[in-house]
């Protein structure tokens, strides 16, 4: 992370891929003990590390990563909880089904690709550019035929639009 | 959308540049400014500042003012970080209300219950709150602008204690002009106007703060 917010990209993959997976479990824990299923859990893991990047610049280096990676956790599971308000009784056959549930894929319930259509087409095109098709943000400035910087900033964004759409298509659910 | 490819496209925008205006720093003095600007305009000191029985009572003022603003602040602008604790605020709250309460006892213990009321209303309670009110709205947006571009995960509290900062603020401005000058009346009257603010902001906060 300290070099992530110097800037430098591979160690923030890495960085952001290792805090996925840790996040993956503490997420279906969390929902489970609302009574809820793990179909959202990789809804809630993209929120939130949406949040974390959006946010990463309040993370104090002189102080260790991981409480406040929790905190933010937290914060959004709540949040997303009480949008969707927690069920309090749990019925057996709802057990029964989380029990059966197929292991979760990488996949968000495709809210976001439906999102992403909600972006307008420029950062929509930009967004799909560096994540589906991974190309870099130097090849998407030639595509489209506009500064790097510009690129950069419409990216950036994107990103926070996406987080915002997030939580107003939760609140909806 | 896969995780792995939403985690593609944020590693793509690592890089960071926070514009010079959105700095803390800058936000905050412009918030201040323009009380002090407000202040200037619409409010005259107070012509026997200077003199030797107004100083007293105005830097007594000034401490509590000045506390209220510097601890409130420190409050809400640590709280823009998620996870970071810091105990030792506690105690230096508990000093504050101690403070207060000293000044309380110190009050009723050389004037006795004899006039309580009119020292506890003098002549400008009403002005007091009001103006503590409107000097304390600018530094309180500047504040809450701080505060949402970090991520605070307890709204309400923040709210509050931006709230207190403010109003804070605004009473050390609002000193300069104020002629009450027993103790009573400081500490009832700003201390109302500062939990009052606080009070809206807790709930401005409650929505404004999320994220």
């Amino acid at each position: 992370m300290r070099e992530a917010v110097l800037g430098h990209e591979e160690p923030y993959r890495q960085l952001l891929d290792e805090v996925a997976i840790a996040l993956r479990c503490q997420i279906r824990n969390g929902l489970a003990r609302a009574g809820r299923g793990n179909a959202e859990t990789e809804d809630v893991v993209q929120e939130i590390l949406i949040a974390i990047h959006i946010k990463r610049t309040t993370w104090d280096p002189t102080l260790p990563l991981k409480p406040w990676i929790n905190a933010i956790a937290r914060y959004k599971l709540i949040d997303c909880l009480r949008r969707q308000g927690v069920r309090q009784a749990v019925p057996i056959e709802d057990l029964a089904e989380t029990l059966a549930a197929p292991t979760v894929e990488s996949t968000g319930r495709s809210d976001a690709l439906r999102l992403l259509q909600q972006l307008p087409e420029r950062e929509r095109n930009i967004v799909e550019g560096v994540s589906l098709q991974g190309r870099s943000i130097r090849d998407i400035a030639a595509a489209l035929s506009l500064q790097e910087g510009t690129v950069r900033v419409a990216l950036h964004r994107a990103l926070k639009k996406l987080g915002s759409l997030y939580r107003q298509t939760h609140k909806e659910a | 959308m896969r995780t792995d490819h939403l985690i593609a496209a944020l590693a793509q925008d690592a890089r960071l540049a926070l514009p010079w205006w959105q700095r803390p720093a800058v936000v905050l003095s412009a918030g201040a400014a323009l009380s002090v600007a407000a202040f200037a305009l619409v409010m005259p000191v107070r012509g026997d500042l200077l003199a030797q029985h107004a100083f007293a009572p105005t830097a007594y003022k000034w401490i509590l003012a000045g506390g209220l603003a510097l601890l409130g602040g420190r409050v809400a602008l640590g709280l823009r970080q998620p996870g970071a604790k810091s105990p030792l605020l506690r105690v230096v709250a508990g000093l504050f209300a101690g403070l207060l309460l000293v000044t309380l006892a110190y009050d009723l213990a050389v004037h006795g219950s004899s006039g309580f009321f009119d020292r506890l209303f003098g002549s400008s309670a009403m002005m007091c709150l009001q103006s503590v009110g409107w000097l304390s709205l600018a530094p309180l947006a500047a504040v809450f602008l701080v505060l949402r571009a970090g991520a605070v995960t307890s709204p309400a509290t923040a709210g509050f204690a931006a709230g207190l900062a403010s109003a804070g603020f605004a009473a050390a401005l609002y000193a300069l002009k104020c002629t009450e000058d027993n103790a009573l009346f400081v500490v009832t009257w700003y201390s109302l106007a500062a939990f009052l603010v606080g009070l809206v902001a807790m709930f401005i906060g409650r929505w404004f703060l999320r994220w």
